[in-house]
């Protein structure tokens, strides 16, 4: 962090002698490491150091944006000159904040001590107990695509002209295993993974027991007659589904016309039994943290409650707009991005079935247990979906057959109107959008296109 | 970018505990971006990425480290730690004798964007924005991008080589939303080149923002699509997409040199119908995927995938080459220095046939014609794929009929390949980015209009 410290007090020195307006340093660095195992050995392994700087610069109530990679102090003028350049082009008449800090911040913990005591070997062992764990699971079992170890730690650090000045440090590790299966003709491969901030976390059976079945269970999977059908979307699924169409709760999207919930707040947009927080503040969170991408205090929100839209998610630019207050949901995608709006642990509250009593409850359909092809096959302009979908048949009450190569659609908003009821089975998505969600039984039968 | 001595240090310091292989990757970018929404620029904003990669190879095992520093001591910190992690931990005593190799520049700025003015570059923008905004009173909103970035690259390795290259990109992208109040729906164009600012010159900026409101606005009148199998008569340019997907990333290296490809031991059998010949053509100058030199330090290449029917090419890195024993094909790409590179497209595409565009259409009884497609993605294990399709419509008595919307294509690679039954001559690419293991990188797709005999098509059950 040092060489980064260094400079960043350098462009605030430079800044405040050749900036007329206000000005922000968004920075961030780190340490990754990656080891993937094939057949016992090391197949890659990466060691990194990173860190990015962004500069931003309100200039007659515009802001422009500039970032380098590069700590070289003699680069700080030519991007202190390039930030300003941008905010004389920008038209946009929204009015901006560089913001001037809060009395108190939340501390949820995201920073697990015990992670910096996991030495590279354990890390390279582990990746190798996931692979042989994996082929001696079953026998169809061929091989292992990839048995990864993954872990970062990092740092954020805001200071700003108003004398803003937070940090604050987060670190995970991950693991993560794909058996291939084969029946001597067909190939198919599984997916699974375990990891937190702890080394219980790191819980190699559980992980294998999901890519193991994942991979023997498809591999005979076939379709099914193009139908409409009841559908359960497994726990994980539903959190994609809700990752992909998350913008929709975005104020930014919703002021530029782009999500259909713009102008919606207290009213009904789901069925009751639809409640959705977001929660900057949960201990060990992976979307927690204690200030947004604009220094502005996480904090806990309720969008919906009992199928009732509450609030949508701000930043200080579109909560000034609204005359609301931020709700600490600004975001960047990278420490280069601009400002945005994402969630922060954004979770659909479970209900008390089981996903036995769910199936049991639904009689007859398809529990969808896997969807792709998100970025293509989703819109979550217009809320429509038509995406490739795995699962197991479910009937009298019974999971039985895997089926693959079908395809789910409809349309998000309706989906939210036509969850019947959320089970208790809590999915933490831990790659991607911190989201968290039951599986749910949807009432009304979805469009399932197969043969 | 780096002097010679010190890349020959680094070299050797990252093989001495036993690697078979050094690299050393230095890049350093500037890209600029400006975007408009609600009638208004928007935002704008300039970036710079510099920093280093060093890799090694041991036999078929690899070592990575990259960072933010490219002067010695970091170049040199980076080289130590991917010795430490070299899995063979002998020392081979070596000498490396560095030299300098021209690539022969194939995507040249004539007007390099970043001496063109900003006012300029933004009056261009608008001329497209505008022109999808007025387009019709059911487009609500219009988001615009230009994006343009100057990549320069430096590389040396263990073989010798030390290659720079100079990557110019530029990039349009509109995307449109039309309203009927009750329901959206989008259109999209995206037209890039690896040029400069006389692409956009050249371009017709209007056309293009048009495009992406036609689609929107077609697509906002639209019925939905029904599901089940039928033939599809796929459009040419972003069409490709579908070869991409279902053929392509199961032709690279990364799947096929770790036995994870249906197409493993493939070459030289049939594995398509024969009107169908495909190509991954890294060297057509100015292309949107064209590399003059990969990230590997070679050549890229004209690689023959499929000829006539015929399997006849895989895509292969320096890596994948030592997993196949065979020869590389200049394929090594990644998207920056915070990734080792790996096998991947350029310009992928299904060549010309013989084929008419009317005849394809006129002889197919009742089917889907997706004129435009979205995007899509495979898994290489199973051969599955599934693709959007964002503006398509029924083809009924060998006419092409109403818009339909929500369409999605699935099936797997292998048997679409071989039910391409019919291919037109009015080859077209068309540009997207490409995301794999070594990130996200600007690759062009491609083919005539063809027609697949049968294929699953998501949609509404009636």
């Amino acid at each position: 962090m040092s060489g980064l410290n260094k400079f960043c007090d350098a462009l605030l020195a430079y800044a405040k002698d050749h900036c007329d307006g206000e000005y922000e340093i968004y920075a961030s660095n780190g340490e990754s490491f990656r080891v993937e195992v094939l057949n016992g050995q090391i197949k890659n392994y990466s060691v990194n150091d990173y860190a990015g700087v962004s500069f931003r610069v309100k200039k007659n109530g515009k802001m422009g944006y500039a970032s380098t990679t590069s700590v070289e102090e003699d680069g700080i003028p030519a991007l202190v000159a390039a930030a300003e350049d941008n905010a004389s082009i920008i038209e946009n008449p929204d009015e901006q904040f560089i913001f001037e800090g809060a009395d108190s911040y939340p501390a949820p913990k995201v920073y697990g001590e015990e992670l910096d005591l996991i030495g590279a070997d354990e890390k390279i062992a582990f990746a190798k107990l996931l692979e042989k764990k994996a082929l001696e699971a079953d026998p169809r079992i061929i091989k292992v695509e990839g048995s990864t170890v993954v872990s970062a730690k990092s740092t954020v650090v805001i200071k700003n002209c108003h004398g803003l000045d937070l940090c604050e440090d987060s670190n995970f590790i991950a693991a993560y295993v794909i058996p291939i299966a084969s029946d001597g003709e067909r190939m198919n491969d599984g997916f699974g993974h375990c990891g937190g901030f702890d080394k219980a976390c790191l819980d190699a059976d559980k992980a294998v027991a999901k890519a193991v079945s994942e991979a023997t269970d498809f591999l005979g999977a076939g379709s099914v007659p193009s139908a409409a059908m009841r559908v359960i979307f497994r726990n994980s699924a539903f959190c994609d589904m809700i990752e992909t169409f998350s913008g929709i709760f975005s104020s930014e999207d919703a002021q530029r016309g782009l999500s259909m919930l713009a102008g919606k707040e207290d009213e009904k947009i789901a069925a009751d039994c639809v409640t959705l927080t977001d929660d900057a503040t949960l201990d060990f969170g992976f979307g927690s943290r204690a200030f947004d991408s604009e220094g502005v205090p996480g904090r806990r929100t309720v969008v919906v409650e009992n199928g009732v839209l509450k609030t949508l998610l701000y930043n200080l630019k579109t909560a000034h707009k609204a005359g609301v207050q931020s709700t600490g949901n600004a975001s960047k995608g990278g420490y280069s991005a601009p400002i945005g709006i994402s969630v922060n642990n954004f979770t659909l509250t479970p209900g008390e079935k089981s996903l036995e009593q769910l199936c049991e409850k639904m009689g007859g359909g398809i529990m969808i247990t896997e969807v792709s092809g998100l970025h293509a096959g989703a819109n979550p302009m217009t809320g429509d979906f038509s995406l490739m979908a795995k699962g197991y048949l479910v009937e009298n009450g019974k999971k039985s057959r895997a089926v693959s190569g079908v395809t789910v659609s409809g349309n998000f908003y309706q989906l939210l109107k036509d969850i019947e009821e959320p089970g208790s089975d809590m999915y933490h998505n831990m790659f991607g959008a911190a989201v968290s969600s039951p599986s749910v039984l949807i009432g009304p039968a979805m469009s399932v296109a197969g043969e | 970018m780096v002097e010679k001595r010190v890349s020959e240090a680094v070299l050797l310091k990252a093989m001495s505990t036993g690697a078979d292989y050094a690299e050393l990757y230095v890049e350093d970018t500037t890209a600029d971006g400006v975007s408009m929404i609600a009638d208004c620029v928007d935002s704008a904003s300039t970036s710079r990425s510099k920093g280093a990669g060093v890799r090694i190879l041991c036999g078929t095992n690899s070592v990575y480290a990259y960072g933010n520093g490219t002067d010695e001591a970091s170049l040199m910190a980076l080289a130590g730690k991917v010795a430490a992690a070299a899995p063979a931990a002998s020392s081979a005593g070596m000498d490396i004798v560095l030299r300098d190799v021209t690539f022969e520049p194939l995507c040249r700025a004539q007007v390099p964007v970043f001496d063109v003015d900003k006012k300029e570059r933004v009056e261009a923008l608008k001329q497209a924005y505008f022109a999808a905004k007025e387009y019709s009173d059911e487009i609500v909103q219009v988001r615009g991008s230009l994006n343009a970035s100057v990549k320069r690259v430096y590389l040396a390795n263990s073989e010798g080589v030390i290659g720079r290259d100079e990557r110019p990109y530029i990039r349009l992208a509109v995307s449109a939303v039309a309203s009927d109040g009750s329901e959206n729906q989008s259109g999209f164009t995206g037209p890039g080149k690896a040029a400069g600012f006389e692409f956009i010159r050249g371009l017709d900026l209007r056309g293009a923002g048009r495009e992406a409101s036609r689609i929107a606005t077609t697509m906002l009148h639209a019925g939905k699509c029904p599901a089940g199998r039928m033939p599809v008569v796929m459009d040419n340019a972003f069409g490709g997409v579908v070869f991409h997907e279902a053929c392509g990333h199961a032709l690279e290296a990364t799947a096929v040199g770790l036995g994870n490809s249906v197409f493993c031991g493939k070459l030289g059998q049939k594995i398509a119908n024969e009107k169908v010949t495909a190509v991954d053509d890294g060297t057509i100058p100015g292309e949107w995927g064209s590399l003059s030199m990969s990230d590997e330090g070679e050549k890229t290449q004209r690689i023959t995938l499929i000829k006539d029917g015929i399997l006849t090419g895989y895509m292969i890195d320096k890596l994948g080459s030592r997993r196949m024993g065979m020869p590389s094909t200049g394929s090594g790409r990644r998207q920056d220095y915070t990734f080792a590179p790996t096998s991947r497209m350029t310009n992928t595409f299904i060549c010309a046939g013989n084929d008419k565009r009317e005849d394809i259409i006129a002889s197919t009884e009742n089917g889907l014609y997706a004129a435009k497609m979205g995007g899509g993605s495979v898994n290489p294990v199973t051969g599955e794929f599934n693709f959007a399709v964002m503006e398509g419509y029924m083809i009924r008595g060998g006419r092409i009929c109403e818009p339909v919307r929500g369409a999605t294509l699935i099936g797997k690679g292998y048997e679409v390949l071989l039910n391409i039954d019919m291919v037109s001559d009015d080859l077209v690419l068309g540009q997207g980015m490409c995301g794999s293991v070594s990130g996200s990188i600007p690759t062009n797709v491609g083919q005539p209009m063809i027609r697949i005999s049968e294929i699953t098509v998501g949609g509404e059950i009636e």
